[in-house]
């Protein structure tokens, strides 16, 4: 009976895309709702970029099942079918003005499907790459002023979807992506070698490459960086700019120093002499290039604080402007959160979608995909589901044993402490305990004094640096107090990490 | 009606061009938009509701569907309120002219701003019904509902099912309700017609081959005897209706003593 309402039509004028959803009522929505939504939608005032782009329709049906009478341009495609109320806040009584939006946007400039899809494995883009905007604006913005760019943001922060966006905007931007994982890169030879395959020959399959790189690896040997010269030099020569997005650089700079080998050890100083060779070479190369060639760096540490650690020249990335992917906060996370249930046309009541956001604030994209994963999962058995069956699930199958594969990313992050490793862990494990509350900085550092058996002070501010670069841990505004950054985090490292 | 008439009520209310006064009209019926798919909601889920109560141990057949006007345009269109304002004012000055005694009954003049009070279909749809009968039993409902319901009260119904002559005048048999809608912070009055499936054939007829032309003034160059024949069908149609109501008690009567 759900069959009167509005269809909405979001026209992307420069495609002749449309995306449709029918917004229908059910007679006991609060009052007004209908009114400040369709309303809302018709009112929309568009960002300035979206304004030549979209076209906005909002028109009444008085029976849904002869919609395609009225509207034959809606025959095969897809319409999300749902209550006029979903766009509607009752706490504040409006039009839900950001998820709305925010569809807009993965229609008119993702080119993509009205909500997100949730990609929880595989790296987002278009318009299951949610938000994020402001980052990628700021990035452009350092790239188009010839500045070269370190994206910091630890593993499942939605980093490598953010480079994945900037490489598909590179043409539109005059620039020639090319993109690299660092973290397979095991010596410098091997990554003269692997950008050479990718300037030269773009167009080859993966395994044309692979074999392609390995050739030149075996010619270049010692004279890398004479070869690696040459190669910039091409470059410069050539008529495009590139702009190279590098993910995982620090990962890269751990082979090179060979840390897997010294597994915590000392590092050798011919490793780390290799090392530093490097990092001021691959700063010379960038120096030289600027205006042609353009960087973008991604680690998932941060890299500053690791040359120094490292003793590796503290100036190699300096000219790089830091870009820091931040968490989503509450208003992103419930839009997010939102947007993927209607994505999937499932209705929650205000009080498990208030749940859902206060578990998931800060937001971090991938917990916010593990948890609305098994949301869905919930849903199907129970589509009345509570927020006790909501948390029953959050423990039993998120945050407790049968969860640790979504964590282990994080614990692999967590080895490369190498020695400072007890310590943090002891940490962790007592900040854990310290809920949302967080503990003063003088206790953590005897907590870390205790367990790692170091007494210096500079240790121990590297350590909470890191935890804070790392993301693990914030610092509570106003205060000398540390707590987890994300809940989920934090109830998953109580439960298992003892 | 003619421009200048037109023109001196505009002027009299303060419009300087037609133009504007649709604005203002466009204005203060732009909530009906989203009243009248919440009212059409109710009365389309009550007939559904209604219609499971009627075939309650019963065989199943087309009873009765609550339907829209063409294009979903549930609310008149700001032109034609314009244009029924207009012309009430007009009648209203006509009947004016007429020598006290001789006067009929005073014409609903609608008020250029309130008119949203006076006006009873701004917001309109129809229920047509298979049999006679079928409108009868949604028009009971539709009196116990407008009693019971909170957010709605019975202004009127007009019968010209069983108008007998002469009072009864040309046009389509059916049960006109007009309810108000209390829900809204300002009471919004709506229009129901109840008819048959023959009537509303008929009606659709008569919109295009001469209620369109009556409306446009060019009503006069359709011949008398044309107009005649045009009415004459509803009142087949209206004989046809009795018919089918006749052979559906009389087979249904069969039937029930043959399954004894």
């Amino acid at each position: 009976m759900n069959n009167i309402g509005h269809l909405i039509t979001v026209n992307d004028i420069s495609t002749g895309k449309k995306e449709f959803l029918f917004l229908y009522i059910t007679g006991d929505e609060p009052e007004g709702a209908y009114k400040y939504v369709i309303q809302g939608i018709r009112n929309l005032r568009l960002p300035v970029e979206m304004r030549s782009m979209a076209e906005i329709q909002a028109d009444p049906v008085t029976d849904f099942s002869r919609v395609e009478r009225e509207h034959p341009d809606i025959i095969g495609r897809r319409i999300y079918k749902l209550p006029v109320s979903s766009f509607f806040d009752e706490g504040k009584s409006s039009f839900q003005r950001k998820l709305f939006l925010s569809g807009v946007r993965n229609v008119i400039e993702k080119k993509g499907a009205f909500f997100p899809t949730n990609r929880l494995t595989a790296v987002a883009t278009g318009s299951d790459f949610f938000d994020r905007e402001d980052i990628i604006k700021k990035i452009w913005n350092h790239i188009e002023g010839d500045q070269n760019v370190l994206l910091i943001g630890p593993r499942r922060y939605g980093k490598t979807s953010i480079m994945r966006e900037i490489e598909n905007g590179a043409i539109e931007h005059e620039f020639r992506p090319v993109l690299i994982d660092l973290e397979s890169i095991f010596t410098p030879q091997e990554f003269v070698a692997r950008i050479w395959v990718e300037v030269e020959w773009p167009d080859k399959t993966e395994q044309e490459k692979d074999e392609k790189a390995q050739e030149i690896e075996e010619k270049v040997v010692d004279r890398w960086f004479v070869q690696g010269e040459d190669l910039f030099n091409k470059i410069l020569k050539k008529k495009d700019k590139v702009l190279f997005v590098l993910d995982e650089c620090p990962y890269m700079l751990d082979s090179f120093l060979g840390k897997e080998k010294a597994d915590g050890g000392e590092i050798s100083s011919s490793h780390r002499e290799n090392t530093d060779r490097f990092v001021k070479w691959f700063r010379e190369q960038r120096d030289r290039t600027k205006g042609r060639c353009a960087f973008l760096l991604a680690g998932s540490i941060n890299l500053k604080p690791y040359l120094k650690d490292n003793k590796l020249d503290k100036d190699s990335f300096s000219e790089c402007k830091e870009v820091r992917v931040d968490f989503f906060d509450s208003k992103t996370v419930k839009t997010y959160i939102q947007s993927l249930l209607l994505g999937q046309e499932i209705l929650l009541s205000d009080e498990v979608i208030q749940e859902l956001v206060r578990l998931n604030t800060p937001g971090i994209p991938y917990f916010i995909q593990v948890v609305m994963n098994h949301v869905v999962f919930l849903y199907r058995g129970n589509p009345n589901f509570s927020v006790n069956d909501l948390m029953e699930m959050y423990h039993k199958k998120i945050t407790g044993p049968e969860g640790r594969r979504f964590f282990d990313t994080f614990e692999r992050h967590f080895k490369r402490y190498g020695s400072r490793k007890p310590g943090a862990f002891e940490m962790l494990k007592e900040l854990s305990d310290a809920d949302e509350k967080g503990l003063e900085r003088q206790k953590i550092e005897k907590i870390y004094t205790a367990s790692s058996g170091s007494v210096s002070k500079s240790e121990f501010d590297i350590i909470l640096r890191y935890l804070q670069y790392d993301f693990y841990i914030e610092k509570i505004k106003g205060t000398e107090k540390y707590r987890f950054s994300s809940p989920i985090l934090r109830d998953y490292w109580q439960k298992n990490q003892r | 009606m003619d421009k200048r008439k037109e023109k001196k009520y505009l002027s009299e209310w303060g419009f300087k061009s037609r133009s504007k006064y649709e604005k203002f009209i466009k204005g203060t019926i732009e909530d009906l938009e989203f009243i009248a798919p919440q009212v059409f909601k109710i009365f389309k889920d009550k007939v559904i509701e209604w219609e499971q109560d009627f075939f309650k141990d019963k065989g199943e057949r087309f009873f009765a569907e609550t339907i829209s006007p063409p294009n979903e345009k549930l609310v008149k269109s700001p032109e034609r309120v314009i244009e029924k304002i207009l012309e009430s004012w007009k009648d209203y000055d006509q009947w004016k002219a007429i020598p006290k005694g001789q006067r009929g009954q005073e014409p609903i003049r609608h008020d250029h701003k309130d008119f949203i009070h006076t006006m009873n279909d701004l917001i309109r749809f129809r229920v047509v019904c298979n049999y006679l009968d079928d409108v009868k039993y949604i028009g009971k409902k539709f009196w116990n509902f407008a009693k019971k319901c909170k957010g709605i009260e019975l202004v009127d119904c007009i019968d010209s099912i069983e108008t007998p002559y002469p009072e009864r005048r040309a046009g389509h048999r059916a049960l006109q309700f007009i309810f108000k809608y209390l829900s809204n912070k300002d009471p919004i009055r709506f229009e129901v017609q109840v008819m048959t499936q023959l009537q509303h054939a008929w009606d659709k007829k008569d919109h295009h081959l001469i209620y369109e032309y009556v409306r446009i003034k060019k009503g006069d160059k359709i011949p008398v005897h044309l107009k005649n024949r045009m009415a004459a069908m509803s009142e087949v149609l209206y004989v046809a209706d009795n018919v089918f109501d006749s052979l559906l008690t009389e087979i249904t009567k069969i039937m029930e003593k043959n399954r004894i």
